[in-house]
């Protein structure tokens, strides 16, 4: 029974405190400061300054200035049920996080990788719901790019992340979980040739997905800022833009977060059963994949809607394929 | 901690739940209260108007969605979009590809039921 009461406890702050809510929130500011610092650094501009030490609190500022604003909908728009979708798009990417070595005592099942792929799905949908609820040709029109990207990503970025998973469940007994696979992810690289190549396959088509699915240059047509006034944020104000923003920067940490369990390695190379270690190694990881996300997303220029998809599906989709097809075989 | 595959979702759900109540208590509720509801109406018909760049303010029709979808997924195969879907229209009037349809979901389900 206290057995019981005390693991209750641990989820609860778990799930809102470390590595829940809480860190979430004190990651995106990070993040956010950083992502922006370093694309001031790539365009010779200095980044924000103003608020805090070396402008560090900006994203604070700009999350409460917004939450702090009128609610508001314009007269075609939809007012609660955007609200009910987004809501459970933050709960469902911030859960994530318990599933992996961030969490001092991570949950994890057989096969629950399934039930991670099915969570983190949910978020786009609620972006492009949360955009299609305010009725405007431009965040109409953005909402359908945001579906045929989602349409030619999500499937192929899906597979080249189950190639880890069927690689770790075959042969280190990590039962399709997605907390063991990332324990035991340093050593798929060399259980044999063929591995290694689904390995090199599946990290380079899962890291062209994260791109695809982030919004990430050149691949930021449904954003499209200054070519669709705002993309899917056109309409959006107020706390609604707040959590949509809230929404993309949750996804711009689990998903480089889940890359960095499945293709680098996890915590390798600490002990996975030390967890504060294992989370500052994944953190620096995270920050790695960050920066070079950041970098290309501030070197490219943006493809057009049917260039993008042509690209997704000429190169990512053979590729994610052919590396769960190797994984299978290995 | 290790749970089965029913208590990971059942506790998984909890979770999510939590979460997004606390995100609505904490970020909005609160806020809105404190200062987001006390914005006064204001009369102003235009202020409910769709976001548009000087055109008529009150324009909503919006594009169909699927056609959005569709028109990309055409465009990013224009080599191939035409001659599949003129070929594909040509053999869907023809009997016999529809009587092969039936026969092969015939199988399926022979299968499925194991009759086979």
């Amino acid at each position: 029974m206290w057995g019981a009461i005390v693991n209750i406890a641990n989820v609860v702050i778990e799930s809102l405190i470390y590595p829940g809510l809480l860190t979430i929130i004190a990651l995106i500011i990070t993040t956010q400061w950083f992502s922006r610092k370093l694309a001031g650094r790539i365009q010779y501009r200095r980044g924000p300054t103003y608020t805090g030490p070396a402008g560090f609190l900006q994203p604070l500022a700009d999350l409460l200035k917004l939450v702090s604003k009128e609610d508001f909908i314009n007269k075609y728009g939809l007012k609660l049920s955007p609200l009910v979708v987004i809501f459970l798009a933050i709960g469902a990417l911030t859960s994530v996080t318990l599933a992996t070595p961030l969490a001092y005592q991570p949950l994890f099942a057989p096969y629950d990788f399934i039930v991670i792929a099915y969570v983190i799905l949910l978020s786009p949908f609620a972006l492009a719901y949360l955009a299609l609820s305010q009725p405007n040709p431009y965040s109409g029109l953005a909402a359908g790019r945001y579906l045929a990207l989602l349409f030619s990503a999500e499937p192929a970025f899906t597979a080249a992340m189950l190639t880890p998973i069927i690689l770790a469940g075959r042969h280190s007994g990590a039962l399709f979980s997605t907390y063991l696979t990332s324990t035991v992810s340093y050593g798929l690289w060399s259980l044999n040739p063929a591995s290694f190549i689904a390995m090199a396959l599946g990290s380079l088509a899962a890291f062209i997905g994260l791109m695809a699915i982030l919004m990430i240059r050149p691949f930021d047509f449904p954003e499209a800022e200054s070519e669709l006034y705002w993309g899917l944020f056109t309409e959006l104000g107020g706390p609604r833009l707040a959590f949509a923003f809230f929404t993309k920067f949750v996804e711009d940490i689990v998903m480089p977060v889940l890359y960095v369990m499945f293709f680098l390695g996890g915590p390798w190379p600490v002990d996975p059963g030390n967890w504060w270690l294992s989370a500052i190694v994944v953190l620096l990881k995270y920050f790695v994949v960050l920066a070079v996300l950041r970098w290309v997303e501030n070197s490219m220029p943006r493809f057009r809607p049917d260039q993008g998809i042509r690209f997704l599906w000429k190169y990512l989709y053979p590729m994610s394929f052919l590396a769960l097809i190797i994984s299978v075989l290995a | 901690m290790m749970l089965s595959p029913d208590s990971f979702i059942m506790v998984y759900t909890g979770v999510i739940a939590l979460i997004a109540l606390t995100v609505y208590v904490a970020l909005y509720e609160l806020f809105q209260n404190a200062g987001g509801r006390r914005v006064s109406e204001e009369a102003e018909p235009i202020r409910y108007y769709p976001v548009m760049c000087g055109w008529d303010a009150d324009y909503k029709e919006t594009p169909p969605l699927s056609k959005v979808i569709t028109d990309i997924l055409q465009r990013s195969w224009r080599h191939l979009h035409k001659p599949l879907a003129e070929g594909g229209k040509a053999y869907m009037r023809d009997w016999y590809v529809w009587a092969y349809i039936a026969l092969v979901a015939l199988a399926i389900a022979a299968l499925i039921v194991r009759w086979s």
